[in-house]
């Protein structure tokens, strides 16, 4: 494979307890400073499909790789061993995820929510920690709110913090649920541009599951769109949006 | 069998030898004037069988060290091997034979029954309690202490069973007199004579002339310290000495002489007429101060024991809840046995089980695994000192009910925290320490306060075994000074005070830890001081 890609899936089946079917053999690959719109209709798979990439989901069969390291993920029926955990936790300290409700821990301030990755997650010391969280909220500009608690932050704030809690852990590819969907326009806005900046400021391999086709034609260079758990078209963004294949026009004209 | 037991005797005898002390079972809770703690200094006891020890302790040699414990605990403090001997108004009975050993007797009592004063005209003797001049029977609904001699022999003279009314200890009989919920006491004369002789609301009518003896117990087969025990009483009846202490008490009666107790009168003179020496007023003597002074002095007991084991039950419950919540029933199961069981037993159960059996255990493991004997002194690991068993079993119950707290904590926590936590790398042990447990137990703060606060008071539980804390001294106080409500309430005042403070430190602690809610504030406190 090529050396580029980042972060790949392969054959992904993922079934729920009651034995209806979420992701039906998703193959995909993320290349290297390539952002990804990963689109479709409500309960086509897409969130449960980042949850996979990021290594939080236990699947029925499939791999995921980053940089060509088998994930570990773990197989519904049996018990993962304890190198398997090992490696399984390391993958997820390499790849980003942003939560579509943020999960901020409001028992700690901005940060120590951002410490906490780096600290806990990657090993690192404390001071080296704290330099990777002032890092990570100057991104975002939210540097000056690092000893505030992230109770008091407004939604589009903690977003922002949401968004630094997962670069302090500077990972090779950044995840992103919906990073627009409980904001008001002004702070869509807001939180588009600094998607946009981070894709295009510093390198940054981003995949966005979205609902909004203007963020994903804006910030994405290629489109996936899933259907049913299973990938319909993967296309460049220009080439989806342009697409005359009837499904795509169909989800289009209905978003 | 019968060898062992008098290898054993031998060895009490030289222990208390080598030990240069003499311990013996008492409860300073259960009336004077047997024994009580002095209000200037709550743990050091007077009465007369204090100083009779004291005396007793002269005679052999040895120093003599009080064991505390509630008076129906006491033969069990002496079959644990706690203490060498128990004496505590010990009525010399068949019954009592067939568990413990007794001394020679000490003292003699009588059976002393006590009226109202305004009922001398309707009940001008003992007689008429039982039936009127026409012959037809009465039984007056009489009072009397718990599993005293003074039970048979109100049963001997035809009282119905259901008319007896008995009590934990020696002053409440009297004051169901008094409150005319009863009509008649019948206790041992030395306790109808410090409680009723000086009051006079209160009548002694004459003694039944049911004589009994006092005398000190000692396990089975103890022969050697019993009889060391016995020649020491001999030279002490003999020498006038117990016949002063006698007087002193105010307990002297002509029927003393029958035991063998020489009275002699230039040291009755003597003391007589010294007002100090009369320890029966003196431990009468009632000062406002005196009494809060002994109280603080009892809290500190209650305050170290809550500072010890309430952090120990919260770290237990915490373990606890995260092992009824593990997926591995081989781990789930014993700690949600251990929590059903513990929670559903009293807590005075527990005490008492660990306190006395304990020691037995390890006594019956020494038996059983001699091997085990070889390279551990079993019995005596297993004979923890009370203040230990207090903390222990304190901590185990309270781990129990913070265990269903910390995990209904815990249960609280958004799962979206723990997904959070493993995105960013964390173990599921880091998720669980760092993210998971802080916020339930900000969550469960309040409870958690409740806990500490009923802690605070459980605590007086633990007098039952040999821990002076502040009830059982204000009960002692109290007794002794023919003041318990008074006394009582002071000590409710001073737990009110002790809960107020755990309140403030839970706060100061809670804000230290930075805990806030989600408007900011600390929300959740304001709600558990309320």
């Amino acid at each position: 494979m090529n050396e580029r890609v980042v972060l790949s899936a392969e054959g992904i089946v993922k079934r729920w307890p009651n034995g209806r079917v979420v992701l039906d053999g998703v193959t995909l690959s993320i290349m290297e400073r390539e952002v990804v719109a990963i689109v479709g209709a409500n309960g086509c798979g897409k969130s449960t499909l980042l949850s996979v990439l990021a290594g939080l989901e236990s699947v029925h069969a499939g791999s995921v790789r980053l940089r060509g390291q088998p994930a570990a993920l773990p197989n519904v029926d049996a018990r993962a061993s304890r190198q398997e955990e090992r490696v399984l936790r390391a993958h997820r300290a390499r790849v980003g995820l942003v939560f579509q409700q943020y999960h901020l821990f409001p028992h700690l301030t901005v940060g120590a929510n951002c410490m906490m990755g780096p600290q806990y997650g990657l090993g690192l010391h404390v001071s080296e920690a704290a330099a990777r969280a002032r890092a990570a909220l100057l991104r975002v500009g939210m540097h000056e709110a690092f000893d505030r608690a992230v109770t008091e932050l407004s939604g589009g704030q903690q977003q922002r913090v949401a968004i630094a809690r997962a670069l302090a852990n500077t990972p090779e590819v950044l995840l992103l649920d919906e990073p627009t969907s409980a904001l008001d326009p002004q702070r869509t806005r807001e939180i588009g541009a600094l998607v946009r900046e981070l894709a295009s400021e510093s390198a940054t391999t981003m995949v966005v599951v979205t609902h909004d086709l203007e963020l994903a034609r804006d910030v994405a260079d290629r489109v996936v769109f899933l259907d049913a758990g299973r990938v319909e078209a993967e296309l460049p963004t220009e080439q989806f949006f342009g697409s005359q294949d009837a499904a795509i026009r169909e989800f289009l004209a209905h978003a | 069998m019968v060898c062992s037991a008098i290898a054993a005797a031998q060895s009490t005898l030289d222990d208390i030898r080598t030990r240069g002390v003499l311990r013996y079972a008492i409860d300073p809770s259960g009336g004077a004037p047997f024994a009580m703690p002095t209000v200037e200094e709550p743990d050091v006891l007077t009465g007369f069988e204090v100083e009779l020890m004291q005396l007793i302790g002269a005679e052999l040699g040895v120093r003599v060290e009080p064991i505390t414990g509630d008076w129906l605990a006491l033969v069990d403090l002496l079959k644990s091997e706690r203490a060498d001997l128990a004496i505590n108004g010990f009525e010399v009975t068949e019954e009592r034979a067939l568990e413990v050993d007794f001394s020679a007797p000490y003292y003699v009592y009588d059976q002393q029954p006590t009226i109202r004063s305004s009922d001398r005209a309707r009940f001008p003797d003992f007689a008429s309690t039982r039936g009127n001049s026409s012959g037809t029977s009465v039984f007056v609904p009489v009072a009397t202490l718990n599993g005293a001699a003074s039970v048979d022999v109100l049963l001997e003279f035809g009282w119905p069973r259901e008319r007896i009314q008995e009590y934990d200890d020696g002053l409440l009989p009297y004051t169901e007199l008094k409150a005319k919920r009863v009509d008649l006491v019948v206790q041992d004369s030395i306790v109808a004579a410090y409680y009723a002789g000086s009051d006079a609301e209160l009548l002694n009518l004459a003694p039944l002339g049911k004589q009994g003896h006092y005398a000190a117990l000692f396990r089975k087969g103890d022969n050697t310290l019993r009889e060391a025990f016995d020649q020491a009483l001999a030279r002490l009846k003999a020498s006038g000495e117990l016949a002063a202490l006698y007087r002193r008490w105010k307990i002297w009666t002509q029927d003393q002489a029958s035991i063998g107790i020489v009275d002699r009168a230039e040291i009755v003179g003597n003391t007589e007429t010294t007002a100090n020496a009369d320890g029966a007023a003196a431990s009468r003597a009632f000062s406002w101060p005196a009494v809060f002074w002994a109280l603080a002095k009892a809290c500190v007991n209650t305050i170290v024991l809550t500072v010890v084991a309430m952090p120990l039950a919260v770290a237990l419950g915490v373990v606890l809840a995260i092992a009824m919540r593990s997926q591995f029933r081989r781990i789930a199961w014993p700690a949600r046995v251990y929590v059903a069981v513990v929670r559903g037993t009293p807590l005075l159960v527990q005490l008492y089980l660990v306190y006395y059996s304990l020691p037995a255990l390890g006594l019956w493991l020494a038996g059983h695994v001699p091997s085990l004997d070889a390279i551990v002194n079993i019995q005596s690991a297993l004979t923890w000192p009370a203040f230990l068993v207090a903390i222990v079993v304190l901590a185990g119950n309270y781990g129990a009910y913070e265990a269903e707290v910390q995990r209904a904590g815990l249960d609280a926590v958004p799962g979206g925290q723990r997904r959070a936590a493993l995105a960013l790398g964390l173990s599921h042990r880091a998720s669980l320490w760092r993210i998971e447990l802080p916020q339930g137990f900000r969550t469960v703060l309040p409870a958690t306060i409740n806990d500490l606060n009923s802690m605070i008071k459980d605590s007086s539980l633990v007098s039952l075994i040999a821990v002076p804390e502040l009830m059982q001294v204000a009960l002692g106080i109290g007794k002794a000074t023919l003041m318990v409500p008074a006394v009582l309430v002071a000590a409710a005042a001073y737990y009110l005070v002790l809960s107020l403070a755990a309140d403030v430190f839970a706060r100061r602690l809670a804000r230290a830890r930075g805990l806030r809610d989600s408007t900011g504030r600390f929300a959740h406190l304001e709600r558990a001081t309320r």
